[in-house]
């Protein structure tokens, strides 16, 4: 039996099989029996867990590695097909986007549901209302059906409910990956209030930042199993490995944007690395090899080609110019930038290139483009720039 | 003093998860909330609110009056008016509620996708929400049939639970078709058109005594009032509120029997395949 905030699993396991086009109809079921095709796929197996009252734990992995087939398993919305699961106590969870609300409902109707789900009283909810509503930040459309709301909301509101109904074991998937920076700093802070105050929490993300800062232990998960086990540096760094080796996976930065028209167009770009295989995923430090094709549609002469390297903000971080760049209309060139040592530590990066005639008239501006991750060796992901050297601790000295 | 939470012990223990009516017994607060809302739901936004719930039967029963009664002259039934109108309130809380209920899964499948709690809640607090509506006509039904039929007031007390047991029979049937419905999509469209002849072979504007044929084949007759298990539940409702007659052993066994067993089924079953809603939905 378990204690007040314990998980344990033993063998757990989820089986899915999937069908071919969607739900099925009685008619169809009726009529055509067995023309679908299906596939089985274990998108959980073997996980083995024993997390104790109070402890903070992470799921890490890849997309569609089970981290959310896992959660839900925890949560009780789906069963495992094989396999042992034992939990202790209230078990509250906020899964990806959205808390289980009744869209019809206005958002304080839905913080009573939510609590008769999780079993508690209405006079409790009574007396909490008003602050649950004001850390959602939602005073002004609390009485407004949750399905006028904005993702933001939805999730804001998901999170203040099921950190005010004090469960023993709250688990979380991606629900930093919305809502502005500032709630995600309220919602980190009452985090670390939920695990002062000694509940248990698991906690789902791909972003390892959040995973390191908050979780004693972790589990990295691939393809449905569990390929590491322990304390979180140690997960994160085998993680990280794993993505890097990953070349062909895609990469967070978003939008990357097209660029606009112009008598210069980009044409064809690819990262690559020192073995000169293309991928998007580096280790720091690794060499990098960055080709352009740039075509013409008119005739340049005496154009100054910038290239930036940006993070995942946007911001410049570095910047190499060519001058005297000539190229004759129709005509397709190919740049090159290899750097023998990435000098990045970790995060999302990519490229802009700006093109100006001499005159200062903008040919080409293209941005975020080219995106790729680098890794860090260490499973450390503060900063993104290699610092390089090391930090050492001098011999004492008396003075 | 601020109120401190009652410790629910392993809202989620996949292993001893609690199953049967006492999980629906623990689960009070949630039924009432959903109950609740369903009815607020139902009668807010409409401008003559709690009024549809006479007004809708009542406009039935003037048209079956007068098709069936004035033009037709085909029924000879004593006290006519209010038989129809009982008759029509007991299918109503039947037809209603087990539509209502068989959507209710679905309808909510946001809620079902994301976050455990007993599923059957959603089917039986829609089914109660409408068996309210549908009580609130008998509050008509049973003072009419006090004052123009002949009705008489012990006997009329039998309707409640009578009321009761063919909520069960509503509840057991919408549970069954709810589960069915996440899985078939067209189960709810089926139904749907199943209940209109459902409701012809119903006795609601006719007597099955007072049809022409029955005398000729007994066994017809027997099949219409034990084979649709409405059947029962509308002539013992109608036989105490309107004729002031309490059924026959057998029909009172049958009442009583069928809709408490049909309910412990529909929720066996629903507990039985819940664990793939989520899948489903
Ligand atoms: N309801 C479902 N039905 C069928 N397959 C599913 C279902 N949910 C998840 N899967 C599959 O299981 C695998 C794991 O998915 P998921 O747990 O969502 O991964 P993650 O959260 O790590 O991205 C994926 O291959 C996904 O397609
Ligand atoms: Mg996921």
């Amino acid at each position: 039996m378990t204690v007040v905030g314990e998980i344990i699993t033993e063998g757990l396991g989820r089986h899915f099989r999937l069908t071919t086009g969607g739900p099925r109809s009685l008619k169809e079921s009726l009529l055509r029996r067995g023309r679908r095709t299906t596939r089985d796929l274990w998108a959980v197996r073997g996980v083995d867990l024993h997390i104790r009252p109070g402890e903070t734990f992470g799921i890490v992995g890849h997309n569609g590695s089970g981290k959310s087939t896992l959660l839900k398993m925890l949560a009780g919305i789906f069963s495992p097909s094989e396999g042992r699961l034992a939990i202790g106590g209230r078990v509250g969870s906020l899964l990806e986007v959205g808390a289980g609300f009744h869209i019809e409902f206005t958002g304080a109707e839905n913080v009573y549901l939510n609590a008769a789900i999780y079993g508690i009283p209405r006079a409790y909810v009574d007396e909490h209302l008003d602050e649950i509503i004001a850390f959602a930040e939602l005073e002004e459309f609390a009485h407004m059906p949750v399905k006028t709301y904005s993702s933001g909301m939805y999730t804001r509101l998901g999170f203040a409910v099921s950190m005010h109904i004090n469960p023993d074991v709250l688990l979380l998937d991606e629900v930093l990956a919305v809502g502005d920076e500032a709630f995600q700093r309220k919602c980190i802070s009452r985090i670390f209030d939920y695990q002062a105050s000694g509940g248990t929490l698991v906690f789902v993300s791909h972003d390892a930042s959040a995973v390191e800062r908050l979780c004693d232990r972790a589990l990295l998960l691939d393809r449905g199993q569990p390929v590491a086990l322990g304390a979180t540096t140690d997960v994160l760094r085998e993680y990280h490995r794993r993505m890097a080796a990953h070349g062909s996976a895609a990469v967070t930065v978003a939008d990357v944007q097209a660029e606009r028209a112009g008598p210069v167009r980009l044409g064809a770009t690819t990262t690559a690395g020192g073995d000169g295989e293309v991928r998007q995923r580096f280790v720091e430090g690794e060499s990098f090899t960055l080709e352009i094709e740039v075509i013409a549609a008119a005739e340049v002469r005496d154009a100054t080609a910038r290239l930036g390297l940006r993070d995942a903000s946007g911001l410049v971080l570095a910047r190499q110019v060519l001058a005297n760049v000539d190229l004759e209309p129709g005509e397709r060139r190919q740049f090159q930038l290899d750097l023998p040592m990435l000098p990045l530590h970790s995060g999302d990066f990519s490229f802009s290139l700006d093109v100006t005639a001499p005159n200062g008239e903008p040919l080409l501006a293209a941005e975020r483009f080219a995106p790729f991750s680098v890794y860090s060796l260490d499973g450390v992901v503060d900063g993104v720039l290699r610092l390089g050297g090391a930090l050492q601790a001098k011999t004492a000295s008396t003075t | 003093m601020p109120t401190t939470i009652r410790r629910v012990s392993a809202v989620v223990s996949i292993e001893g998860r609690p199953t049967g009516l006492a999980r629906v017994l623990g689960y009070r607060d949630l039924l009432v909330t959903l109950t609740r809302r369903e009815l607020r739901a139902k009668y807010k936004g409409s401008l003559l609110g709690i009024a549809w719930s006479y007004l809708h039967p009542l406009l039935m029963m003037s048209v079956y009056v007068l098709v069936f009664s004035v033009l037709w002259r085909a029924v000879a039934i004593p006290n006519y008016p209010v038989f129809v109108l009982a008759g029509l309130a007991a299918w109503s809380i039947f037809q209603a509620g087990v539509y209502v209920g068989m959507i209710s899964v679905l309808a909510n499948g946001d809620l079902v996708k994301k976050i455990w709690f007993p599923r059957e809640t959603l089917v039986i607090s829609t089914v109660l929400a409408q068996a309210v509506a549908g009580i609130v006509t008998f509050a008509v039904v049973a003072p009419a049939g006090l004052i123009f039929a002949n009705g008489t007031l012990p006997i009329a007390l039998l309707a409640v639970p009578f009321l009761v047991v063919l909520t069960a029979l509503t509840l057991g049937l919408a549970l069954l078709l709810a589960t069915a419905n996440v899985f078939f999509r067209d189960v709810e469209h089926f139904i749907g058109v199943l209940f209109l002849p459902w409701f012809f072979l119903t006795p609601i504007f006719y007597s099955l005594e007072s049809l022409p044929g029955a005398a000729a084949h007994p066994l017809v007759i027997d099949l219409l009032r034990y084979g649709n298990p409405v059947t029962p539940y509308v002539e013992a409702l109608r036989g105490v509120l309107v004729h002031g007659v309490v059924p026959g052993p057998a029909a009172l066994a049958y009442v009583f029997i069928v809709g408490p067993v049909l309910l412990v089924v529909g929720l066996t079953v629903l507990q039985r395949y819940e664990d793939r809603f989520a899948l489903a939905l």
